[in-house]
């Protein structure tokens, strides 16, 4: 599947028909889905009469197949396939599935009701509550997409006013932090500008995650009301706990930057990164540390891309958002005009790669695109969407890179690319050393074995040599022994007969 | 699937449904402020009782009935439970039996007559899969109709090995002398119904019916007219005291 990365899983809408045809909206994604009339293992099956308008599921649920089980089910209906019920099989789990999906759509995606469905199908009803509460709560069936015309309202009002949308935006970033009593339960942050509750469930959420679709699947759009929180002065009190994100505690300077200003300003953090010192001097003018910084964070980096990419993210904007920085307006619109090169690219993924790096920290885009090098996985993009979303909130450290910069954050990743490479070349030169010399190391010490053994034999073999020559002496002496031994004999033998032949005269 | 003869002994088994799975039919029938609801299903006896709450109140909801048929809902699913739970201790006999079930019902305009045998022994019968193919077979499109039946054969096959449970304890109190098995003893007193099949597989019979019996088991399957629906409403109520 090839999707855009996303940093939430919104849910961007899906149309598929039951037969099997697919409706291609732009911000829609696409799967096709077999014809289920003949997927079905029972024999007699009825053929569905005419083909029924399309029906939209949650991207959150796009694993749905009519011909498998996915492990979502298994893990979300485990009674069906643990085995423990003797009349709860997968089968069984399927046939029920297949049936409730299939009244859904002969419906063509009216509500149908538990009742409705326990009566028309043969089991027993606790079962087909089961599954029908797990295909409701996920979206498969009773789902309606979040209402396409207020997304439309405010397409329009984001045209109309330009660089406010964005900027209000941007100041909400800042907002973030001020004190307020309602926190998100989506993201945790604080909720400033207006919240959005359900009275479903406990659940508050800020306006970002309302609009990523962050909520609990099984809520939609339309359960959530609206609440404004009076918009504490961003002026006044916020000095409170706010770290130096918050603009309060800079003070509001009235002055206006000039473009020419905000130039230097981009160009110094460029060079300078976090020296706000040489930044501030670069930018001259008297601009003090503490306005360069404020005035950076002002800067409405990136929130215009989203209202050029596609899917729900052009709904960020807020009407009531845009009271304060009105002195900013005019100013800010025509520096985006010519501040975004990458904005009115027509490619989807360069645009949300755009946005995403400018959103994030240069090291995090840095990473990012280390890791694209070597093969995105889906997880990997949702690290990054976190990763995205922390970052986002954590003000005070935050850098974000204009589009300006954006170039040179490319260039940049490119030179860090090689350097890398450079490295790993060094380092595999390296390792290969290592292994010679443990070869040699490991061949000398043979070496040195043999020499021992052979010293070793050469020793016995002296000894060995002594002994023979012993050995041999020896026999000698017992030879000789025997000679003498022999001749003495003889003589006393000679003696005797010599004795015995003389006496008888 | 070899199949004792009727008279063969076998040990007593855990009472339970003689289907594949152990599900309860269960029936309401209630009414509250002149407002009726009746109703027939299947149940999972190893669901949980909140269940049956969360049963009810789903019910009244989509239903759109007053909040005020929750209760008496929740009690007369529990009664009927509670009632199957009580036999579920108690040794029942499983020998097979061949007895009639007689359909009779009227779901939505669609009229069902129809009567078979069914082996009550047969513990991997299945009343939901001969529902299904009835419904199949006999073209029948309201997706209504499949439950009733299946209901219907389970509360027919429930009260059936209900008298076998009630028969075993009577026989095991009676009992006075300590016999191996008696199961000849069994087989006349349980039910005259059950049809000893062996008459039929024999030089002399034959398993095919006799023409004359064909009409008698003949599945009947009338679309009604919303007239007609009214007139056989209106003869039910009567029929039915007060």
């Amino acid at each position: 599947m090839d999707l855009p990365p996303e940093t939430t899983p919104q849910p961007l809408l899906l149309r598929q028909t039951p037969s099997g045809a697919t409706v291609v909206k732009p911000e829609t994604i696409t799967i096709p889905q077999p014809n289920q009339s003949n997927s079905t293992p029972e024999a007699k099956e009825r053929v569905l009469p005419l083909r029924p308008p399309a029906i939209t599921i949650p991207s959150y649920s796009r694993w749905f197949s009519w011909t498998s089980i996915h492990e979502t089910e298994e893990k979300l209906v485990p009674e069906f396939f643990d085995g423990k019920s003797p009349s709860r099989s997968p089968g069984f789990y399927k046939r029920i599935r297949d049936s409730i999906i299939r009244k859904y759509y002969e419906g063509s995606g009216k509500k149908i009701t538990f009742t409705d469905v326990r009566r028309g199908l043969i089991a027993d009803v606790g079962s087909v509550r089961k599954v029908f509460d797990f295909l409701e709560t996920w979206g498969l069936i009773n789902y309606t997409p979040p209402p396409v015309t207020k997304e439309k309202e405010k397409k329009k009002s984001v045209e109309k006013k330009g660089g406010n949308s964005a900027e209000g935006v941007a100041k909400k970033d800042n907002n973030i932090e001020d004190p307020a009593t309602k926190t998100c339960s989506g993201c945790g942050a604080i909720c400033s500008q207006a919240c959005f509750s359900t009275e479903k469930t406990e659940i508050i959420l800020c306006a970002r995650c309302f609009v990523r679709g962050n909520y609990r699947a099984g809520l939609t759009s339309s359960d959530f009301k609206r609440l404004d929180i009076e918009e504490a002065a961003a002026a006044a009190a916020a000095a409170a706990a706010s770290s130096s994100g918050g603009r309060a505690s800079f003070g509001q300077i009235k002055s206006e930057w000039s473009e020419k200003e905000t130039l230097h300003l981009l160009e110094s953090v460029l060079h300078y990164g976090d020296d706000w010192k040489k930044v501030a001097e670069h930018v001259g003018n008297g601009r003090s540390q503490l306005e360069c910084i404020g005035r950076f964070i002002k800067l409405p980096f990136g929130e215009q891309f989203m209202a050029t990419v596609g899917g729900g993210r052009q709904d960020l904007v807020f009407s009531d958002n845009e009271k304060e920085e009105d002195d900013d307006d005019s100013n800010l619109a025509a520096k985006q005009m010519r501040l975004n090169p990458l904005a009115d690219t027509s490619n989807p993924i360069m645009a949300q790669v755009a946005l995403l790096s400018a959103m994030v920290g240069l090291d995090v885009a840095d990473a990012a695109a280390r890791a694209a090098v070597s093969g995105p996985t889906d997880d990997l993009v949702m690290d990054i969407g976190s990763h995205t979303n922390l970052v986002v909130r954590k003000e005070e450290e935050k850098e974000p890179i204009t589009k300006m910069e954006e170039d040179v954050g490319m260039e940049h990743r490119r030179k860090m690319l090689e350097e890398a490479i450079v490295e790993a070349k060094v380092q595999i030169k390296k390792e290969h050393e290592d292994l010679e010399q443990s070869i040699s190391d490991i061949v000398n010490v043979q070496m040195k074995e043999l020499h021992e053994k052979m010293d070793n034999f050469e020793a016995i073999e002296l000894l060995m040599e002594k002994e023979t020559s012993q050995l041999r002496q020896m026999q000698k002496l017992f030879f000789e022994d025997q000679l003498s031994s022999l001749q003495y004999k003889h003589s006393l033998e000679t003696a005797v007969e010599d004795k015995i032949k003389i006496p008888p005269r | 699937m070899k199949s004792l003869p009727p008279y063969a002994f076998r040990a007593p088994i855990k009472f339970r449904m003689p289907t594949s799975k152990n599900l309860v039919p269960i029936r309401l029938d209630i009414e509250v402020d002149g407002h009726r609801f009746k109703d027939a299903f299947t149940w999972n006896p190893t669901d949980p009782d909140s269940e049956v709450t969360i049963f009810a109140k789903r019910t009244v909801r989509d239903l759109k009935l007053p909040p005020t048929f929750i209760s008496p809902i929740t009690q007369s699913i529990q009664t009927q439970l509670s009632e199957f739970c009580s036999f579920q201790g108690q040794d029942m006999h499983a020998r097979e039996k061949i007895l009639p079930i007689k359909l009779d019902l009227c779901v939505n305009s669609t009229v069902v007559r129809d009567q078979f045998l069914w082996d009550l022994g047969n513990f991997d019968s299945d009343p939901e899969d001969f529902a299904k193919i009835f419904c199949d077979d006999m073209n029948i499109t309201d997706p209504q109709v499949g439950p009733a039946i299946a209901v219907s054969i389970r509360e027919q096959l429930y009260e059936m090995a209900i008298q076998n449970v009630a028969f075993a304890r009577e026989y095991r109190i009676g009992k006075k002398s300590r016999r191996g098995f008696d199961p000849i003893v069994n087989s006349s007193k349980a039910s005259t119904n059950a049809l000893d099949l062996s008459k039929f597989f024999g030089s002399k019979g034959s398993a095919i019916r006799k023409r004359r019996e064909w009409d008698m088991y003949d599945p009947i399957v009338d679309i009604l007219s919303n007239e007609e629906v009214v007139a056989l409403d209106a003869r039910d109520k009567n029929s039915r005291p007060v």
